[in-house]
């Protein structure tokens, strides 16, 4: 069973008077365990294919299975659920809550469930997937007191806290320095061996190209298996 | 819920000149409402005192129908004084004291000069007891002495008939049947009048009223001393229970229906100016949260990608406006409760209109009305916010997540 299962799926919006066609009917699968990049040109519908695999909008028409269930059509706070419980995201800036400290971020997806686990039992696993990341030094530091590769780790623990399964990267190399991207990349890498958390990447970088497993490219709102000329 | 409250309480201090600024304009507004309230309940107090327990008495007691016909023929109905219905007046708990008085309009004379007067003949020695405050208007000279025929005169007809201390004064006044009467006093003192209708008031002992009106052992009217006059309305029905059909029982608040009226008034103006300054300030906490919202557009978009549901969203924009209200308005009730002891200490000193003398406000503020401030305070910042709240709460992910 593929961990996600998009069958014809389409997504349009109205841009001012048009109707934009940004998905043509998308079938596309993503195994668990996968480190996939989509990959295409601006505009070509890579940001809203993301979109509607992280749950963060509803297609228009098909189907979208995760985990063997129907959520393109669901209502908005059953996809917050989904969207908690089984999907971890990564941010091209980051996206952190400044007033929040690294460890209050790490855990913040953790605390804002109806039914919580024990703080004592969330604290601990934020700490310790922190300490994975590398950010075991700065934890009780605010965003604005780190540097963009460590924001970039906050971000990538945050994703991981809730062990979803899946984790959706929008281009998280794009305001990293090359050495910082690298270890960036590595760390995901890391992650994708040792614990077989499923990454799925947009990216024009392709120094995270080269290192995919599968790669998809985007092109008119349609989906095709690319060549990964690395491998 | 305790993380939403932390982050509320974060994401205020993240804008500490903003949100300092609008706690500032919530604390002077409340400061400003509550300083005046104590400024009215120490005036009204002073006026409802003056009435109260300087003229009218807390509880009066008349023969049925005498309040309608007091106009026409302030002597009849009136009330024969046996030693029974008095003793049954003073057993009524609550009541501390029982003054009969007789009370209505004649003519006061010194030498050649006469002149109008309102004049009430009282029990000397109960008098003071039922309305305290007597004496506190005693501008010079003494209050009435037991036994003598003494008269206390406003100080306002005092001068009107050129009266000094130890002067003989003649008062003519028709008994009950019409027939004219008059009786020989030794004005005692001089007493500054509360309000206007006193500035022509003559008190002369009871026995001499008797004598002028040949009402001996009747009064008009009963008057009644209280423990507590908030408590006026229970020692009315009291003391109704106890003198049956045949009297009627009154309250000052009954009778003295100006002040009341008055007192009304100006508590509909303070609510009018408490109205004014809320709207004035929870549109100031409505700009600040809207603010707020725009500014952390993006942020609410990360919240809502990681699961935040809109109803945790809602929750935390309302967190952030009840905590604004509260600390806003406790600061401003304290700094109020603070203005009001301050000129509590010294007293504020207004002549009321009609008054002889200026009198002394002394300003008082209650804790329930400075709860009820910063209850209201708190829930009109929650209401404030349902927009700025509903506004956050109603971002679509995808939308939040673009916002620059």
């Amino acid at each position: 069973m593929p961990l996600i299962q998009l069958k014809d799926v389409h997504k349009e919006y109205l841009l001012g008077e048009n109707v934009v066609h940004a998905l043509k009917g998308v079938d596309m699968s993503v195994e668990k365990g996968e480190f996939t990049v989509v990959t295409g040109p601006s505009g070509s519908g890579k940001s809203t294919l993301l979109n509607i695999i992280g749950c963060l909008d509803r297609l228009t028409r098909g189907s979208y299975k995760l985990e063997d269930q129907e959520v393109g059509q669901t209502d908005f706070d059953e996809l917050a659920d989904v969207r908690n419980h089984k999907i971890g995201f990564i941010f091209q800036s980051f996206n952190l809550i400044p007033v929040l400290d690294v460890l209050e971020n790490v855990e913040f997806p953790c605390l804002i469930r109806s039914k919580p686990e024990p703080r004592k039992v969330i604290r601990e696993r934020a700490r310790q997937v922190a300490e994975d990341v590398g950010l075991g030094s700065v934890v009780h530091h605010r965003p604005d007191q780190l540097s963009g590769g460590q924001r970039q780790r906050v971000a990538i623990a945050r994703a991981l806290v809730t062990h979803p399964s899946l984790v959706l990267a929008d281009e998280p190399t794009a305001n990293l320095d090359s050495v910082t991207s690298n270890q960036i990349i590595d760390l995901m890498l890391k992650l994708n061996a040792d614990k077989g958390v499923t990454f799925l990447f947009s990216t024009h970088d392709p120094r995270v190209t080269k290192h995919a497993r599968r790669v998809l490219s985007i092109s008119d709102g349609k989906v095709s298996e690319g060549a990964n000329d690395s491998h | 819920m305790g993380r939403l409250v932390g982050l509320a309480a974060r994401n205020l201090a993240r804008n500490r000149r903003r949100t300092l600024l609008t706690l500032a304009a919530l604390a002077v507004g409340v400061m400003a409402v509550v300083g005046v309230r104590g400024f009215l309940n120490g005036l009204q107090g002073m006026l409802i005192g003056g009435v109260a327990e300087g003229t009218i008495g807390p509880v009066l007691v008349h023969r049925t129908g005498y309040l309608q016909s007091m106009e026409s023929n302030p002597l009849t109905p009136n009330i024969l004084l046996t030693p029974d219905l008095l003793a049954r007046l003073r057993a009524v708990p609550g009541v501390t004291a029982v003054s009969p008085r007789l009370g209505f309009a004649g003519m006061a004379s010194v030498g050649d000069e006469t002149v109008f007067a309102i004049i009430s003949a009282v029990d000397e020695s109960q008098e003071p007891t039922v309305c305290p405050r007597r004496r506190e208007y005693l501008a010079e000279g003494d209050w009435l002495q037991p036994g003598r025929d003494d008269a206390v005169m406003g100080m306002e007809i005092a001068r009107g008939v050129g009266a000094k201390a130890g002067a003989r004064l003649a008062l003519i006044s028709g008994d009950a049947e019409g027939v004219m009467n008059a009786v020989d006093v030794t004005v005692r003192g001089f007493s500054a009048a509360a309000a206007q209708m006193e500035r022509r008031s003559v008190v002369i002992p009871l026995r001499k009223g008797q004598e002028l009106l040949r009402l001996e052992g009747r009064a008009t009217e009963i008057a009644l001393g209280v423990t507590d006059l908030s408590d006026v309305e229970a020692v009315r029905d009291r003391v109704a229970a106890v003198v049956g059909p045949g009297f009627e029982v009154s309250t000052w608040k009954d009778v003295a229906t100006t002040v009341r009226d008055v007192q009304a008034t100006q508590n509909a103006a303070l609510d009018l100016i408490t109205f004014i300054f809320m709207a004035i300030m929870l549109m100031g906490i409505a700009n600040t949260l809207l603010m707020s919202v725009l500014e952390r557009v993006r942020e609410i978009g990360t919240m809502l990608a990681v699961g935040t549901r809109r109803r945790q969203i809602l929750g935390l924009f309302l967190w952030e406006a009840l905590m604004l209200g509260v600390l806003g308005a406790t600061l401003g009730a304290l700094l109020g409760f603070g203005v009001v002891q301050l000129l509590a200490v010294k007293g504020v000193m207004l002549q009321p209109p009609g008054a002889s003398l200026p009198q002394k406000i002394i300003p008082v503020i209650h804790v329930v009305f400075m709860v009820r401030m910063v209850a209201l305070s708190a829930a009109g910042a929650a209401v404030a916010a349902v927009y700025p709240a509903w506004k956050a709460a109603g971002l679509r992910p995808v939308q939040a997540l673009a916002a620059v």
